[in-house]
C-alpha cells in the first residue's frame, strides 16, 4: 500500500485508529419519555463540558475567534428552538433522542441553507458537529484514550489539536486517508519531525487497531505487518538516525559560529503559534519567516486584527526575546482563499499575488499592519513584505506602514520599533538590489520562488525541473549580487527558502556573507554543525570558484569536491 | 415596551459569531428580546433565532424590548450595534 510522502522518515509502531464512527438514528417508540429526557439532559450537559474545555484551550491558543464559534455551538445546546424543539418531539411522539437530534439537525439545516446569505448558510457545519457531539455523548462512548505506549496514527484526516493531543514523544507516524501537503496537520508533522504519509485511500479499511505498521517516508511504502526482514533493516535505520541524532545534540543550544569564530543565526520557519516550542527546543535563534497565509485559510472572513494581534504576540511572547520575521499575507500563485475575491487566473504565480494584492486592499492589509506593529510591544519583531518586484511598492508599503502607526497612536494603542525588509524572490528585485537596499532594513532570499522566477520554470513541472535548480550558476550568482548589494549599505541579508539548508550549498552562503538562515526546525542543529564545519576565507575561495562555473553539473563537482 | 430601530453596520451582518455575541448580550436581561422582521418576531436571546432574523449590512431592525430591565437591555442592545457588534 502506498501514499504520497509528506514528511520523510521511517516509523515502525503498532496502529492507532483515528475513526468518527457514525451512530445509529433510527427512530424506536420509548415508554418512559422522563428517562429518555434524562438521558437527553446528561448527554448535552456532557457537550457543553467538552466545548467548554475546547473554547478554553483555544482562547489560551490564541485563537479567539475559532472560540466564539465553538461558542456558537454552546449556544446551540441552550437554545429554545433547537433543543426546545427536540425536547418536544421526544415528548410528544414518545421517541428516542437519537432521532428526534437527528431529525431536528436536519430540518434546522435545511432552513439555515435556505436563507439568501451565504455566511449563514455555511454554518450547517456547525449544526452537523454539535449534532455528532451529541450523539456521541448519547452513544455514552467515551473519548478513545490517548496511547500510552508510541503508536503511528492512521486517520481520514487530523486535527491539528489532535497532533498536539497524541504528541510528542508517543507519535511516531501519521498515515492519512486525506490531507494535503500544506494542510495544517502536516505542517504540524513536519514541525516536529514526525514522518507522514498521505492520500493513502482504502487504509482505514485494511489496518485494524494495533497491527504492526512499517511506515517508510522515503518511498510512501505503508507496510502492514511487516516481516522479519523488514523490522532489521528498520533497525538499522533507527540505530542510524539515533547515532545522527546524538552527534547533533551538541549543536541544539550551541551559538552559531564558523570555523574561524564569526557568528552567523540559525531561524527556523514556521506558521503557527504551535510550532513556537519545537524552535526552542531546537534552538533556532529566531524565527526568520513566519507565514501568516494559514490564518486567512478555512475561514468566512479575513480574521480581524485582534485575532492577528493575539496570535502574533503570543508568538512574540513564546520566543523569549528571540527575533521574529513577520511576512504580510502572500496571497495568490497556489493559494487561493475564497472570500479574498481574487479570480481564476490563467498564470497566477505570475498574477495578482501577495503585496499586488494587498497595496489594492488596505481593508485586508491594514489590520494585519496594525497588529504587526502592536505585536512589536512584546519583543523584537520585523515585518517582511513579499513579491517585492519594484520600488514604489516598497515606497506604498511603508506609507501604508507609517499611516496605520499614526492611526494606533491616536487610539492609544501600544505599538514597538519594527523594522522593515523585503522578500527577494524576484528577478527584478534581484537586479535592483542596490536601489533597495537603500529603502530598507534587510532581504530575506526566497530562493524557491527566485528559482523559479529566474528560470521561467514552474516548479511544480516534474518536465522542467532540471531547471529549477539551486546548484545552477544563474542563481549562485543573482544570491552573490543581493548579498554584495545588501552588504556595501549595510543590510543583513538571510535565505528563508528551502536552498538555505542543503548541506553542499551552506558553504557558498557563509562564503557570501549570509548572515542568517531560516530553516524547517528539524534541520536546525544540522545546519549549525555544517556551519560549524566552514571556514570563511575557504568558503569565499569556493565561491569564487563556483561563479566561474557555466553548469550546474559543474557546480556540484565544485561544492561536492569541497566537502 | 421599548422600541429602537438599530442599523447593521458589520461587513457581514448577522454571522455566527455576530449571533452568538447579540444572544449572550440579550440573554444577560430579564426582558424578552426581539426582532420584528417581515411579520415575524424572532427572539434575540435563542442563537437561531438571531440567524434566523437574517440582518445583513446596512439594514434597519426593529428591536422590542419588554420586561423589567428594557431599558437597560435596550441600551446595551443599542450599544452593540454601534460597535459594530466588536468587529472592525
Amino acid at each position: 500500500m502506498k501514499g504520497t510522502v509528506a514528511v520523510g522518515g521511517m516509523a515502525l509502531s503498532q496502529a492507532y485508529l483515528v475513526i468518527d464512527r457514525k451512530t445509529d438514528v433510527s427512530a424506536y417508540r420509548v415508554e418512559k419519555t422522563d428517562e429518555e429526557l434524562q438521558r437527553l439532559q446528561a448527554a448535552s450537559a456532557r457537550c457543553a463540558k467538552e466545548l467548554s474545555a475546547l473554547i478554553e484551550g483555544l482562547r489560551q491558543d490564541a485563537d479567539p475567534e475559532q472560540a466564539e464559534i465553538l461558542d456558537f455551538q454552546l449556544l446551540l445546546l441552550e437554545d429554545e428552538n433547537y433543543m426546545g424543539q427536540i425536547v418536544h418531539t421526544i415528548q410528544k411522539e414518545q421517541i428516542n433522542c437519537e432521532y428526534a437530534v437527528a431529525h431536528h439537525s436536519r430540518l434546522y439545516r435545511e432552513e439555515l441553507s435556505a436563507l439568501d446569505n451565504p455566511y449563514l448558510n455555511e454554518r450547517v457545519a456547525d449544526i452537523s458537529d454539535i449534532e455528532q457531539r451529541l450523539l456521541q455523548a448519547l452513544s455514552c462512548r467515551e473519548k478513545a484514550t490517548l496511547p500510552t505506549a508510541p503508536v503511528i496514527a492512521v486517520a481520514q484526516d487530523l486535527t491539528p489539536s489532535q497532533v498536539v493531543e497524541l504528541g510528542h514523544g508517543k507519535l511516531e507516524g501519521i498515515i492519512l486517508e486525506k490531507g494535503g501537503l500544506s494542510s495544517h496537520c502536516v505542517i504540524l508533522a513536519r514541525s516536529m519531525g514526525i514522518p507522514c504519509i498521505i492520500g493513502a485511500a482504502g487504509v482505514l479499511a485494511q489496518v485494524e487497531q494495533g497491527m504492526p505498521l512499517l511506515l517508510d517516508g522515503e518511498t510512501g511504502e505503508i507496510v502492514l505487518s511487516p516481516d522479519d526482514e523488514t523490522v532489521r533493516s528498520y533497525r538499522q535505520y533507527k540505530e542510524a538516525r539515533r547515532q545522527e541524532l546524538c552527534s547533533l545534540e551538541q549543536f541544539r543550544q550551541a551559538k552559531t559560529m564558523t570555523a574561524d569564530g564569526k557568528t552567523m543565526k540559525v531561524y527556523a520557519n514556521i506558521t503557527t503559534n504551535l510550532e513556537v516550542p519545537g524552535v526552542l527546543e531546537q534552538g533556532g535563534e529566531g524565527v526568520g519567516l513566519l507565514r501568516t497565509e494559514m490564518l486567512y485559510m478555512e475561514r468566512d472572513a479575513a480574521p480581524d486584527e485582534e485575532t492577528q494581534f493575539a496570535l502574533y504576540s503570543a508568538i512574540v511572547k513564546g520566543l523569549e526575546g528571540r527575533p521574529l520575521i513577520i511576512r504580510t499575507l502572500d496571497v495568490g500563485g497556489d493559494k487561493s482563499i475564497p472570500y479574498l475575491g481574487i479570480s481564476p487566473e490563467e498564470n497566477p504565480f505570475l498574477g495578482y499575488r501577495a503585496i499586488r494584492y494587498c497595496l489594492d486592499h488596505p481593508e485586508i492589509f491594514r489590520p494585519q499592519l496594525a497588529a504587526i506593529l502592536r505585536a512589536a510591544a512584546f519583543g523584537p519583531v520585523q515585518l517582511m513584505l513579499p513579491m517585492i518586484a519594484a520600488t514604489d511598492e516598497v515606497e506604498q508599503a511603508k506609507e501604508a506602514i507609517d499611516g496605520v502607526r499614526r492611526e494606533l497612536k491616536e487610539r492609544g494603542s501600544a505599538t514597538g520599533p519594527v523594522s522593515v525588509g523585503v522578500m527577494m524572490e524576484t528577478p527584478a528585485a534581484a537586479v535592483m538590489a542596490e536601489q533597495l537596499a537603500e529603502m530598507v532594513d534587510f532581504f530575506s532570499i526566497g530562493t524557491n520562488d527566485l528559482t523559479q522566477y529566474l528560470f521561467a520554470a514552474d516548479r511544480n513541472n516534474a518536465q522542467v525541473a532540471a531547471l529549477n535548480s539551486y546548484f545552477q550558476p544563474a542563481l549562485l550568482r543573482v544570491v552573490e549580487h543581493i548579498c554584495r548589494c545588501a552588504h556595501e549599505k549595510g543590510v543583513e541579508v538571510g535565505i528563508c527558502g528551502q536552498a538555505g539548508e542543503v548541506e553542499q550549498l551552506i558553504p557558498l552562503w557563509v562564503g557570501m556573507g549570509v548572515d542568517e538562515l531560516s530553516v524547517s526546525i528539524p534541520s536546525i542543529p544540522r545546519v549549525r554543525r555544517r556551519i560549524k564545519g566552514c571556514d570563511t576565507a575557504a568558503c569565499r575561495e569556493l565561491v569564487e570558484r563556483v561563479l566561474q562555473c557555466s553548469s550546474d553539473t559543474e557546480v556540484r563537482k565544485e561544492v561536492e569536491r569541497w566537502l | 415596551m421599548v422600541i429602537k430601530e438599530l442599523q447593521v453596520q458589520n461587513q457581514l451582518g448577522f454571522h455566527a459569531r455576530v449571533a452568538s455575541r447579540i444572544t449572550r448580550c440579550a440573554s444577560g436581561f430579564e426582558s424578552l428580546v426581539r426582532v420584528k422582521k417581515d411579520g415575524k418576531n424572532y427572539d434575540l436571546k435563542s442563537v437561531t433565532g438571531v440567524m434566523m432574523a437574517n440582518a445583513k449590512h446596512g439594514e434597519t431592525v426593529t428591536v422590542e424590548f419588554e420586561g423589567a430591565d428594557e431599558q437597560e437591555a435596550a441600551q446595551a442592545m443599542e450599544a452593540l450595534f454601534a460597535d459594530k457588534f466588536g468587529e472592525r
